[in-house]
């Protein structure tokens, strides 16, 4: 019976018995908390930003402090075109994607020389940069149409259905990409791709002896994660109906609070974005609605949790929980040996 | 012409010339030894023949072709393949991951066909799985194909470093004392099976080590290495009674009495 379950819940296929039910949840929460419905499609946008540091920081082992700077650029480039080019959504959220994805790849060079606390502080000025200058400056008005920046971008239709003004399907919306960008991380996960970039976060050396071009996948990387980052400011361009985007959600802070958070629930784990997501949103209303904690202590108490969560649970709350799960599973059955116990046999 | 060529390769780093123009040639069905004490530059020269590093002059060519401008992963593909002393697996990946890594490199899809799970991606999914689990099979290793490579026992993590190389579809296998850590055992298995990888794959083999019967008794000629130069060749019997090679791994006391010149 328990090894029925284990060889069930062990398998890759394990991953359905979570995902499905939690789709399901996806799907009737919206409509049960009309309320709720815009921060719960926040969390669907938010998770997809946490999901692109899967990619980069978790399987490829590549830092980078400027999510929200990708995030920014494809809500600016998605909002613009349909706002003041009157492009379709749906054309202009792969343009948006493409654009991210092109600055990720920039952004990615320098990682090629450099790596951990110097690369952080290269990614982090290329934050300040765009959160500070970019973003403002009527330079770049083009783009971001400063100083008034982009109003106007109305969401789109598919099939006839109407999205602007009907928040319940821009959130089944933001839920179906969120969904769909999943989906196509775990394909790569298990795939070639994924499998080249765990190799790279592994050992570089060990990966160009092998055949890898070191360059080509740390930029792929670095392009991968900038497009779901910029697929998820493609959703912020029609998030209000009034079709609106401001540099302020994309400030350098943003990107250090949801590097912070991804590594709190388990950087190196799919489901963790979701997690992810859900925190970055509710962590605030949790502490201060619910539990009653002033304003003010809410970055403390996400710090000190960051600090806990690196000495107590490395591989964050989603390992934790799994690793918890795992050895639930194992009590009873033959002990799996620690590693490097000698006692395999020869 | 010979598989590779090593002309004049020399490489210093600060105060220590590591390599002192080492040259020599390894035939096609080689299997050629480099011994030498610890320092002696064995590691350093694998290093430059699988492009880690570039040294400061010489000249490497292989099949004929010059690989001085030639990036490691480039050389990879070429069929230069070597395991590392410090092991250097793929660690969190499992077994049968470690081994479809070289496949993967040389496999044609784009993250495209990974990120939407297309036939092709699957078809070569298949087969690089299959080849994998063939090596694996070779190497007795089949078992553990599930295993994360961290949690193997040295000697397993050694032959996972084999299987890994082998997958490179090398013509040239580097060795990097594929003995460290091995008990008398495994090291008379290792002995065993470098026949059988050579009968099978067909490689030449490079093999550094420090043991002794291992290296006499797979090798057909050794190289001796000692402060970055070659300070002697030959079969393994000759070598076995060359003076200047019992003073090298004797040590100072040994090479004045000796009197070797250094």
């Amino acid at each position: 019976m328990r090894r029925g379950m284990s060889l069930l819940l062990g398998s890759p296929r394990a991953v359905w018995l979570l995902a499905i039910p939690a789709l399901a949840v996806g799907i009737v929460l919206g409509p049960l908390f009309p309320q709720q419905q815009l921060t719960l499609t926040d969390v669907f946008i938010a998770g997809l930003l946490v999901l692109s540091l899967v990619v980069l920081t978790g399987f490829t082992g590549q830092i980078s402090l400027c999510q929200a700077t990708f995030q920014g650029l494809g809500a600016f480039v998605a909002g613009n075109l349909v706002a003041y080019h009157g492009l379709s959504w749906w054309v202009a959220a792969p343009v948006a994607i493409a654009a991210a994805a092109l600055l990720g790849v920039l952004v990615g060079l320098p990682a090629l020389r450099l790596r951990g606390l110097q690369l952080a502080i290269v990614t982090l000025a290329v934050a300040v940069v765009f959160d500070n200058y970019v973003f403002y400056t009527p330079h770049f008005r083009w783009l971001t149409h400063a100083p008034e920046f982009v109003a106007g971008a109305r969401r789109p239709t598919l099939l006839g259905l109407e999205f602007q003004n009907r928040p319940l399907r821009f959130y089944y919306l933001a839920l179906a990409v969120f969904v769909l960008a999943l989906l196509v991380v775990r394909n790569v996960r298990r795939g070639k791709t994924g499998r080249v970039l765990r190799a790279l976060r592994d050992s570089e050396v060990a990966s160009s002896v092998n055949g890898l071009d070191l360059t080509r996948y740390k930029l792929l990387a670095f392009g991968l994660s900038a497009a779901i980052a910029g697929a998820s400011g493609a959703l912020l361009a029609i998030r209000f109906d009034a079709g609106s985007v401001s540099p302020s959600p994309f400030d350098f802070v943003h990107s250090l609070n949801i590097t912070a958070i991804a590594v709190l629930v388990g950087v190196n784990f799919i489901p963790a974005a979701v997690i992810g997501g859900i925190l970055d949103r509710y962590f605030q209303v949790l502490a201060t609605d619910v539990l009653h904690i002033a304003f003010d202590w809410v970055p403390l108490i996400l710090a000190a949790a960051l600090i806990a969560q690196i000495v107590l649970a490395p591989e964050g709350l989603w390992g934790a929980l799994r690793h918890t799960y795992y050895s639930l599973l194992a009590r009873g059955a033959p002990k799996i040996l620690p590693a490097g116990s000698g006692a395999e046999g020869g | 012409m010979a598989l590779l060529e090593v002309r004049d390769v020399s490489i210093r780093f600060g105060g220590v010339q590591a390599l002192d123009r080492v040259s020599f040639d390894l035939n096609r069905g080689e299997v050629l030894g480099l011994i030498g004490p610890n320092g002696a530059g064995k590691t350093t020269l694998f290093n430059c023949i699988s492009g880690v590093i570039a040294p400061d002059s010489g000249s490497m060519r292989f099949r004929g072709r010059d690989l001085s401008r030639m990036k490691t992963h480039q050389r990879s593909m070429l069929g230069i393949a070597r395991t590392f002393q410090n092991l250097q697996l793929f660690g969190r990946m499992t077994v049968q991951e470690n081994l479809m890594v070289p496949l993967d490199a040389r496999a044609h899809r784009g993250v495209v066909a990974d990120a939407l799970h297309l036939p092709r991606a699957r078809t070569e999914e298949r087969k690089a799985l299959e080849k994998a689990r063939a090596i694996l099979h070779f190497l007795g290793l089949l078992p553990h194909a599930g295993t994360p490579a961290w949690d193997l026992s040295v000697g397993q993590q050694r032959r996972v470093e084999l299987g890994r190389a082998l997958c490179n579809k090398p013509q040239l296998l580097l060795l990097d004392e594929p003995a460290a850590g091995l008990d008398a055992a495994e090291t008379a298995e290792l002995a065993a099976l470098l026949p059988r990888i050579q009968e099978r794959f067909g490689v030449s083999i490079l093999l550094v080590d420090h043991d002794m019967a291992l290296v006499m008794q797979a090798c057909h000629y050794l190289y001796v290495l000692d402060f970055g130069r070659l300070i002697a060749q030959g079969r393994p019997e000759q070598v076995r009674e060359n003076e200047q090679v019992i003073a090298a791994y004797l040590g100072e006391q040994g090479r004045k009495r000796e009197g070797v010149k250094l």
